[in-house]
């Protein structure tokens, strides 16, 4: 009678043990020093915040009295936010009858007076104003892409996935304009490391006064900075020692590839605005509290002039969610944190 | 009787899981081998428990389906869900975001469901245990009273 409940007690204690065991020998990221340190400026400080009602929000852009958010899971909403974070006005945008896009891939760019709708995998891109949010069809001579970033009125950025002649696939930029030729690739901008697809993989956003846009990688400790017409400029590094990426992939028979191991992410996003490039690393330096990211998010802010690193914000955070997205506008900054919007303000230098 | 149709039924659901599991492990291996290595606990031994785990569950299967070692294998069924169990809440409590491993559609589960699958399924097994013990301790005096 005794015996199968002994067993299961046992059973139990030696499971957790096993598992505590595995988990102690596992590498945890952040669990040794990474070798750099930063000049950290007084934290960032929380001025006001807006509870959403759904989740799965992105920042589609931003004009001088409204921020304007897209969201994942239903394309043509668009929740236009005062800049004090008080007033919410949910648009939708207005397509013809009948049109077909990817929805689940669609994204939202607001570029004041215009709006866009972009999907890369038929392609599809619509064009409207934000005052009527009437959506046509727009460059009909594109490429297929899965990054998009709107340059001019007639051009865009993309990240398409190149095929070589020896049939490996890497990504690349791309330029996509309105009249011929309709698509230029920028081909020696991206560096290959590793599998070409995850490898590159990062974040690409268009600083307008300067003109210059920036692709920062998420597993390596880089940044290229480019002029609109494909041009590098300059290869930045970020702080810390990461200069290939940690990241292990494998193929799966039925086409495409995999993570393999959990990857060394070193930058998560990043954003350009007023000459600075914005870089949310997820990795603590040695000069931080070694749990400084349990309650914090850590931006990096390099110079967009030439990619030296200036100082670093410590954004404290509201509740266990971290930052999916953020804006700078002036001393402010504005995080998505899953279900809210938060503006903090921002120590400059 | 109705010990009977508890016991069969528990038996029975735990072949159904583990061949179920261990199947759709092995159709899909390589998707299966890459996702469990995504996982920072056992990133280094992923080829070797891509190929162990459905084994394993091959293996406790069988043992159900054999008479003679079915009280073996609900000890061994309690056994591996406790594992996967608390395997699950030491990776909830890092609140790790890791794609689920498990195969065929108990993969489209979330953790926390899984969490709550993997406790039904342990407590079946336990009742199980509980059920066939007491049967073999029953079954001695029943004898006696025949020879009686």
């Amino acid at each position: 009678m005794q015996q199968p409940f002994r067993f299961a007690a046992l059973c139990v204690i030696v499971c957790i043990a096993l598992v505590l065991i595995l988990y102690a020998f596992a590498d945890k990221p952040n669990d040794r020093k990474n070798g750099f340190s930063r000049k950290v400026l007084p934290a960032a400080t929380l001025k006001s915040s807006l509870e959403l009602k759904y989740p799965a929000y992105y920042i589609a852009g931003h004009t001088d009295a409204h921020i304007y958010l897209g969201n994942y899971s239903a394309s043509q909403h668009l929740l236009a936010v005062d800049q004090h974070l008080k007033d919410t006005q949910h648009l939708t945008l207005k397509l013809m009858p009948g049109e077909r896009y990817a929805w689940k891939l669609a994204r939202i760019m607001v570029d004041s007076p215009v709006v866009y709708m972009a999907e890369g995998s038929t392609p599809t891109l619509y064009r409207g104003k934000l005052d009527d949010l009437h959506m046509s069809r727009f460059l009909q001579q594109s490429c297929f892409f899965n990054m998009l970033q709107n340059v001019s009125a007639t051009s865009f950025i993309s990240r398409s996935i190149h095929r070589d002649s020896s049939g490996n696939s890497r990504n690349i930029l791309t330029k996509i304009k309105t009249d011929s030729p309709y698509v230029t690739l920028g081909k020696d901008i991206i560096k290959k490391q590793v599998d070409g697809i995850f490898c590159t993989d990062g974040t690409l956003d268009y600083d307008k006064q300067t003109g210059k846009l920036v692709y920062v990688y998420h597993y390596r400790n880089e940044f290229v900075a480019l002029d609109t017409n494909l041009h590098a400029l300059y290869t930045g590094h970020t702080l810390d020692t990461n200069t290939m990426a940690k990241i292990q992939v494998a193929r799966v028979s039925t086409g495409g590839s995999k993570f393999s191991a959990p990857p060394a992410y070193v930058n998560s996003l990043a954003r350009v605005a007023d000459n600075r490039i914005y870089i949310l690393s997820t990795l603590v330096a040695d000069n931080e509290h070694w749990q400084a990211r349990r309650d914090t998010e850590i931006i990096d802010v390099y110079s967009l002039d030439n990619g030296t690193y200036i100082y670093t914000l410590h954004i404290p955070l509201q509740g266990k969610e971290r930052i999916t997205d953020f804006i700078v506008k002036g001393d402010q900054l504005l995080a998505l944190c899953d279900h809210t919007l938060n503006a903090y303000t921002i120590a400059r230098q | 009787m109705l010990r009977k149709v508890v016991m069969e039924t528990i038996r029975l659901s735990f072949i159904l899981l583990f061949v179920y599991t261990a199947a759709s492990k092995f159709i899909d291996y390589e998707n299966f081998r890459a996702v469990i290595g995504q996982s920072p606990l056992i990133t280094r031994f992923a080829p070797v428990l891509a190929i162990v785990v459905p084994v394993v569950e091959i293996v406790i299967a069988l043992l159900l389906v054999i008479p003679r070692y079915r009280r073996a294998g609900l000890y061994a069924s309690f056994a591996i869900m406790t594992l996967f169990t608390v395997y699950i809440v030491v990776l909830l409590t890092l609140s790790e975001k890791i794609p689920c491993s498990c195969g065929g559609v108990i993969s489209q589960m979330s953790w926390t469901q899984h969490l709550y699958f993997n406790i039904v399924f342990m407590l079946l097994a336990l009742l199980g245990m509980w059920l066939y013990t007491k049967q073999a301790d029953d079954h001695p005096s029943s004898s006696k009273l025949i020879h009686v």
